[in-house]
């Protein structure tokens, strides 16, 4: 099985990306943080700034958020931002 | 007869009416569709944030946190009411309105003053009609609710509770049950409800701290609430539009019917009468 987690991001408006990551950079409060595979629970406040997703098969993409959440269990990422765009 | 061409006239231009309704039904029913599914979408980032919050102790934390601070005695309320700009949506406006006057009196015979603020036109001129005073109007939001137009109203609310200008925040807007039913209802937005006091054992690190997560969680949460209101309402008016177009097509296809009817009689007693004078006429002759 691949090692790798299965990421959402949501806004109220609804789901912005769903997909496959093997590396989740994001920029909590107090500063950025990397995810990998067989992470520890955790939620986090997000802060400004970049997050960052390393896609399964390669590629990356990168989302400037403004505050919101980040929720990670059994390899399951949920992200939620209400605002957020992609760069 | 000149009853006929009136008649006439009035079939065609109620024609043209039917019309006109049939096309505004058509058109509430793509747009309600539409406004249906963003109200669905919004669920799973509301869900995920009660989740959210129900990993954290929250009682324990309701001291640092005015917003969840019940206040000792409620002197002021604020009231959002959230109504539509347009109208052609039969009663689904004024029973928005009928609870919140139902709110407002309630808390005049407890004693306890309130200020309303309004989202939309027609609700806001409606309660400056019946006499009252409406504190704030929100105009500018469109059939389609952004997120930003839910924040700069929940922020503004929330600042008049925190300088302890009111001790509550309470909403009332319309619930889309479903396509055929919107139900008004009232409910407390500030402070915000701690729901259980039972301990939680969360698996979970807290990142920063519990602190700065509620701090984020609980205006996003108030937000979130608030958005939920305008794209109920949003989904709501373009069902109840339907209905009451479709009623008044409905209606113009059955008054179309009479009028045709009378039409018809008008027309065979014209021919009869002319018909009568033609033999009336033959057999002055004879």
């Amino acid at each position: 099985m691949a090692r790798t987690l299965h990421c959402e991001i949501l806004s109220p408006e609804g789901s912005v990306f769903a997909g496959e990551a093997t590396l989740v950079v994001a920029t909590a409060i107090d500063g950025e943080f990397g995810l990998l595979y067989n992470h520890a629970p955790l939620i986090a406040a997000l802060g400004k700034g970049r997050l960052r997703l390393e896609l399964e098969g390669g590629g990356e993409k990168v989302w400037r958020a403004e505050g919101g959440f980040l929720e990670v269990s059994q390899n399951k990422v949920t992200i939620l931002s209400d605002k957020i765009e992609e760069k | 007869m000149a009853n006929l061409r009136e008649l006439s006239k009035r079939i065609t231009s109620l024609g043209k009416t039917k019309q006109i309704t049939k096309t505004m039904e058509l058109v509430a029913t793509s747009r309600m569709k539409k406004t249906a599914d963003r109200l669905h979408a919004t669920r799973p980032y509301a869900d995920k944030l009660s989740q959210i919050l129900s990993q954290v102790n929250l009682a324990e934390y309701v001291e640092q946190f005015p917003l969840l601070q019940k206040r000792e005695q409620v002197k002021r309320v604020a009231i959002l009411i959230v109504t539509t700009n347009r109208g052609l949506c039969g009663a689904f406006n004024a029973s928005v309105i009928r609870m919140a006057r139902d709110v407002a009196q309630q808390l005049t015979d407890d004693g306890i003053s309130y200020e309303l603020h309004v989202i939309g036109r027609k609700g806001a001129n409606a309660l400056r009609y019946m006499g009252y005073e409406v504190a704030s109007k929100t105009t500018n939001i469109t059939d389609w609710p952004s997120f930003e137009d839910a924040r700069l109203v929940a922020e503004t609310l929330q600042e008049r509770f925190l300088d302890g200008t009111v001790d509550e925040l309470r909403i009332v807007y319309s619930n889309y049950v479903s396509v055929a039913s919107q139900k008004p209802v009232a409910e407390m937005i500030l402070p915000m409800q701690v729901e259980g006091d039972e301990e939680v054992t969360s698996e979970y690190i807290l990142e920063p701290s519990a602190e700065e997560i509620l701090e984020n969680l609980i205006p996003a949460i108030i937000n979130n609430r608030i958005f939920k209101a305008l794209l109920e309402t949003a989904a709501g008016e373009q069902a109840a539009r339907r209905v009451a177009m479709k009623n008044a097509t409905d209606n113009a296809e059955e008054i179309k019917r009479l009028l045709t009817r009378s039409y018809n009689r008008a027309r065979q007693a014209k021919i009869t009468q002319e018909i009568a004078e033609i033999v009336g006429g033959a057999e002055a002759l004879n």
